[in-house]
């Protein structure tokens, strides 16, 4: 455990606010994840991601191959979206991919304080000043924009947690944030 | 299945997945393979010699000539597997042994041997091998019906229907408890524990279902019986759920042991009623210590008997209350100790001095709803400061933690004890401990 003392803050006027107060102080407290722990989440969310993507795919291109010419077959339904459906449902699975991609790694975080790999590795992303869970927007920045350069660049601000003492990587460096290791053994 | 191996259900090691069971369905599988090898050699010397009939078909896929079929019929493996224009039950029966090479064998002794290992903790090992004949019989029958081939004298071989009836089984018994997955996490030591229901959609649907589906039409075939998978996988669900009807298999058991204990020891003492006392919780409880749901009726059980339970019994009550069962259901635990503190009991202070910080924070969460409750959750935070020693990190954590409420609880005297006049921020207050139950009811009248 650290040995986190928290600065002034705003005056807190519930009993859950209090409570929640205490718990970014808990969370700030924790010891910081360190580079290989946050390596085995991110291959975990690859996996992850890599299965819905391709279920995506899979399910999208049946529907596509069979079912829609089956109903316009079969049912005799007309439309101009039924003349190219391969082409309909790649476009659909490619806006579910999408859609995946943000869910799992921007709105989980935002939402829980980390993506599905980190959550079951007891890690959480906070913000580092006040313990509180990254905005959207911020999130975004960190998900999209930051892992994006850190990866982009060779690597080299994924591996900065390898160097640096407190264990932060580029992108953590760019939203502000830190991850922290909540739950599990060290 | 791929992503995370099921290596056991979430039960102490005496109740843990017995592995000689799983040996003996091995070499099952081993012996038949052995007693039809020469057969498999024939038939594939057969279908060499037979070639000459493949032609490619007009869409660009093979296709045999007519004279083929009469051929095909009399092909040596038929003998003992059935095939869509040829099958009777018997070779039905048979094909869930048959593998058509050492490959495919090696494939399915693996899931034989795991989905065998693992259903043996919920039935007797003859009841996981009828399932295993049924579910794959049915799968093997189906894809038998359902799939479209080039000739119908193409036979239907494997255990995989069989071990994805197996895996259907496991899914019902142990639905609403926890996995323990193997993974190659160093961290965790390459396990990692969790609800089995989290990952059915994973293993199960996404995995098996919907990337096999895509396989399912004639376009798309591969040597992967995939309707035999599903079907396979319905049928053992379906027979399992029929087993557990028949047995009145109680919801909230897990392992066979607990349902053994149950039928022969608990309907008895209780005729059958479902309204059982702590004590026979807590006594199935022994046999297996991480079922939280006999944990979620001990705490209901408990706080309709809050005035009365035993100070022995309390303490074994919260010995169960694990940090992860308090994590996964704080909502019940903080009922109980609500309930506890508003029958002047005290709580448990080995459970106090065992728990987590953050498990404290979250059942104090369950107790914002009113200003009594708040009370309750007051006195609650003050018991597990009294349980930590001076000077610890608990302890200065605490410490801010009651500065913060201090701040803004009210200032009303709760008759509960402790009020944030008393236990103000910085000034450790020093507990009576010989302060009896009793007299703190006196006080509160």
């Amino acid at each position: 455990m650290g040995s986190y003392v928290p600065t002034g803050r705003k005056k807190r006027n519930s009993i859950s606010q209090a409570l929640a107060e205490a718990e970014r102080d808990h969370l700030l407290d924790c010891p910081n994840a360190d580079y290989f722990l946050r390596a085995e989440a991110l291959v975990l969310d690859a996996i992850l991601l890599y299965l819905m993507w391709k279920g995506i795919h899979h399910g999208c291109t049946l529907i596509g191959t069979q079912l829609i010419p089956w109903v316009h077959a079969t049912l005799g339904i007309q439309g101009e979206f039924l003349s190219s459906p391969e082409t309909l449902m790649a476009h659909v699975a490619l806006l579910l991919q999408i859609g995946v991609l943000f869910a799992h790694l921007v709105w989980s975080t935002s939402c829980y304080g980390g993506s599905p790999g980190k959550l079951l590795l007891g890690l959480r992303v906070i913000d580092i000043a006040d313990g509180r869970l990254l905005d959207l927007g911020r999130c975004t920045l960190r998900e999209i924009v930051g892992k994006s350069i850190s990866f982009g660049a060779f690597g080299f601000g994924a591996l900065l947690p390898l160097v640096r003492e407190d264990h932060r990587a580029l992108h953590d460096l760019m939203s502000q944030s830190v991850v922290k290791r909540v739950h599990g053994k060290p | 299945m791929i992503l995370l191996v099921p290596m056991s259900p979430e039960v102490p090691r005496s109740r843990a997945p017995k592995i000689v069971p799983a040996l003996a369905a091995v070499l099952i599988l081993c012996i038949a393979f052995l007693e039809v090898y020469d057969l498999l050699l024939a038939d594939g010397e057969y279908i060499e010699s037979l070639q000459s009939f493949v032609v490619s078909g007009p869409d660009g896929r093979p296709a045999l000539k007519p004279e083929a079929s009469g051929f095909l019929s009399v092909r040596p493996l038929l003998r003992v597997a059935p095939a869509k224009a040829d099958w009777d039950i018997e070779r039905l029966i048979l094909g869930n042994f048959i593998h058509g090479s050492l490959a495919h064998l090696l494939l399915n002794l693996v899931g034989v041997f795991a989905g065998v290992r693992l259903c043996c903790t919920f039935v007797p090992f003859s009841v996981a091998a009828c399932i295993f004949l049924l579910g794959g019989s049915l799968g093997l029958w189906a894809s038998l019906m359902l799939s479209s081939e080039v000739s119908g004298y193409i036979p239907h071989v494997g255990a995989s229907a069989g071990i994805f009836a197996l895996m259907g089984t496991y899914y019902v018994y142990n639905f609403r408890f926890r996995t323990r997955y193997f993974f190659w996490i160093p961290s965790r030591r390459g396990f990692i524990n969790l609800k089995t229901s989290w990952f059915f959609f994973l293993d199960v649907l996404l995995l098996e279902l919907v990337l096999s589906a895509a396989q399912l039409f004639p376009e798309k075939v591969d040597s992967v019986d995939h309707i035999a998978h599903v079907v396979g996988f319905l049928s053992g669900t379906a027979l399992a759920l029929g087993l557990r009807l028949a047995q009145r298999w109680p919801r909230w058991l897990q392992t066979r042991g607990e349902f053994v204990y149950w039928k022969e020891i608990v309907v008895p003492r209780h005729g059958g009623s479902q309204f059982v006392s702590i004590e026979t919780w807590l006594e199935l409880l022994e046999v297996n210590s991480y079922n939280d749901l006999v944990k979620l009726r001990i705490c209901t059980t408990a706080r309709l008997n809050a005035d009365t339970i035993p100070d022995a019994i309390l303490e074994k009550i919260f010995r169960w209350a694990s940090p992860t069962f308090v994590r996964l259901y704080s909502s019940a635990v903080a009922g109980l100790v609500v309930d506890l503190l508003h029958q002047h009991r005290l709580l448990p202070r080995r459970w106090l001095s065992s728990m987590p910080y953050d498990s404290v924070i979250l059942l104090a969460k369950q107790m914002t709803s009113s200003p009594e409750l708040q009370k309750t959750m007051f006195r609650f935070v003050s018991e597990y400061r009294r349980a930590h020693p001076e000077g610890g990190d608990v302890e200065r954590k605490l410490e801010l933690l009651m500065t913060k409420l201090v701040g803004v609880m009210p200032e009303r005297d709760s008759g509960l004890g402790d009020t944030p006049s008393s236990a103000s921020a910085g000034t450790r207050h020093r507990p009576d401990r010989s302060r009896s139950r009793r007299e703190t009811a006196t006080r509160k009248h």
